[in-house]
């Protein structure tokens, strides 16, 4: 098993294979995708393409259940700012009028656009956490020729989130050591209660920030002045080279990138008026 | 081994982390009243798995824990807590609150004791651990790590388990406070009665303040028995990758000397030593 910075990928996995910056690629071109596209049906087909590459990856799939609350949470709030937030529309189509709050069709529709243009940003975002290391986020800009400081600092920032939700682990354990037991209890007091996590993380995430900085200067690291301009070997490099299935990704990233754009203002396509999946919707609540 | 029944039965623990990692496998033992146990074993043999299983915080994959009788599996936190006592290695993940009193009447609260309950619980874990009456109010972030180690101790004895696990008890202490701190578990064991399980890696600690010795390679238990023998066992202890403290390792340089291959501490050499000695003369 390797360590990546959201779990656990087995050695085996055929994600090793490729080169890291293609999975750079992969998560800045494709997080772009769904800003182009309306229709949701293109955005959840976006999402199993993303799934299905999870599999071959071989990510643990069990662990995609610890987004459900995040979705769902992010749901709820999406649909109330559009909906019970949405304010007064006349010239919208009145689904229905509940304890004065108007919704609309216009609004519900808008909603889920919004809903599923951030759900495949974020599976893109897991895969690529879920798939890469540390080091392999150094190596992906480095091989671009990002500076090193900022190289650096993006790294060290994507592993304190790792180390934070360790962390966060063993807090919650730690809480349930000492008869935390949320079972049955009302909402307010669990929320009093996880509230309560905040203080150790916070705590631990200052004292290991001043070790970061002490380590870093201890060992030459310096954001601006003559350090940051030292050439340095990048010797992480030398044992990764690009294979030509990282062009061919890399190519068919670009392509279906252009490919996307060219349809969506050429030919109008990935629009929300052409989605089935709301005309389906549509009929059943109108 | 002594012949009390056992407060704790592990029976063919499996214990697989989501991520696939078989951390325990076919984990047979029996923990009775008052024992001082130490859990040894290099990093990720199965040592933490196995203790956070003891106290329910993980659940067998497969087998059972049976704790003064309830079965791990079928009983909530809240019931496990009273019984096994879990101090994590980095005391700093465990400290919830703006002072040390709130913090080790956290427990006590949590399981919803009364408010005068929580007070005596409170005034008795301080004064077992010694925590000076100026540290009461002060954030226990701004102690010493000694300190707030002996606050984490402090909030588990106010939930009263008869079982004390503590992990790594002197990582990254000097060896006055490692010392002060063993002192302190091994008056809890002698003066309170409580069991205490450690986890280290500090072979002259085990050598000097352990009982017993649970020995663990590659997610099984590979030696368990009293402190000496284990210590004689080097072949296990090799699989291990331990060696054991010193002292014994002095007394098992020549066995044509005499000494016992089971000396733990530098005072019973020097007796042995001494005995040699007058039969000499």
């Amino acid at each position: 098993m390797n360590k990546t910075l959201l779990g656990y990928v087995p050695n085996e996995s055929p994600i090793y294979a490729v080169h890291p910056f293609v999975k750079l690629f992969f998560l800045l071109i494709v997080s772009l995708f769904p800003m182009f596209v309306t229709a949701p049906d293109w955005n959840i087909g976006l999402m199993f393409v993303i799934i299905i590459f999870m599999w071959i990856s071989r990510v643990n799939m069990k662990t995609l259940k610890i987004y459900v609350p995040v979705a769902i949470s992010m749901g709820t709030i999406i649909f109330i700012s559009y909906t019970v937030l949405g304010g007064t529309h006349p010239e919208f189509e009145l689904l229905a009028r509940v304890w004065g709050i108007n919704f609309y069709w216009e609004r519900v529709r808008d909603a889920l656009v919004v809903y599923f243009r951030i759900l495949p940003m974020i599976f893109t975002m897991v895969f690529f956490l879920s798939t890469s290391r540390e080091r392999d986020i150094i190596v992906a800009m480095r091989s671009v020729k990002v500076p090193f400081v900022i190289t650096y600092v993006f790294a060290m920032a994507l592993r304190s989130a790792g180390m934070v939700l360790e962390d966060f682990q063993i807090v919650r354990q730690a809480e349930q050591a000492r008869g935390f037991d949320p079972t049955g209890k009302s909402l307010p007091y669990k929320i009093r209660q996880y509230v309560m996590y905040m203080i150790p993380l916070f705590a631990l995430s200052l004292r290991r920030s001043e070790e970061f900085t002490n380590a870093l200067v201890a060992r030459g690291y310096a954001f601006t002045g003559e350090f940051s301009k030292v050439k340095r070997a990048d010797y992480i490099l030398t044992h990764y080279s690009y294979k030509y299935f990282d062009y061919i990704f890399i190519a068919l990233i670009g392509i279906a990138f252009i490919a996307l754009l060219i349809f969506r203002y050429g030919f109008g396509y990935f629009l929300v008026e052409q989605s089935w999946l709301m005309r389906i919707l549509h009929g059943a609540v109108s | 081994m002594t012949e009390k029944a056992p407060y704790i039965q592990v029976i063919d623990l499996d214990f697989e982390y989501p991520d696939g990692t078989q951390a325990l496998k076919e984990i047979n033992l029996e923990i009775v009243k008052g024992e001082f146990i130490a859990l040894i074993g290099q990093n990720g043999s199965g040592k933490t798995t196995l203790s956070k299983c003891l106290n329910g915080l993980y659940k067998p994959t497969a087998g059972d824990i049976i704790v003064d009788g309830l079965n791990t599996k079928k009983s909530s936190i809240v019931q496990m807590v009273k019984r096994v006592g879990y101090v994590f290695q980095n005391p700093d993940h465990q400290l919830f609150n703006s002072n040390c009193w709130d913090e080790i009447a956290y427990g006590p609260r949590n399981i919803q004791l009364s408010d005068e309950e929580v007070k005596e619980r409170v005034e008795e874990a301080i004064q077992v651990v010694g925590l000076p009456k100026i540290y009461h109010s002060e954030h226990p972030f701004f102690l010493s790590k000694g300190l707030r180690q002996r606050v984490a101790i402090a909030s588990i004895l106010a939930l009263r388990p008869h079982v004390i696990i503590v992990d790594e008890p002197t990582t990254g202490q000097d060896m006055k406070q490692s010392l002060e701190i063993m002192d302190f578990l091994q008056d809890l064991n002698d003066k309170h009665g409580h069991t205490i399980i450690i986890i280290t890696h500090d072979m002259p600690i085990v050598g000097i303040y352990a009982r017993r010795v649970i020995a663990m390679a590659q997610a099984r238990i590979m030696a368990d028995g009293p402190t000496g023998e284990v210590f004689t066992q080097t072949e296990v202890l090799e699989k291990t990758f331990l060696a054991p403290p010193q002292i014994t390792q002095l007394a098992q340089a020549d066995p044509d000397l005499g000494f016992n291959p089971g000396t733990l501490t530098v005072e019973d050499m020097v007796g042995q030593f001494l005995e040699m000695m007058g039969r000499r003369e």
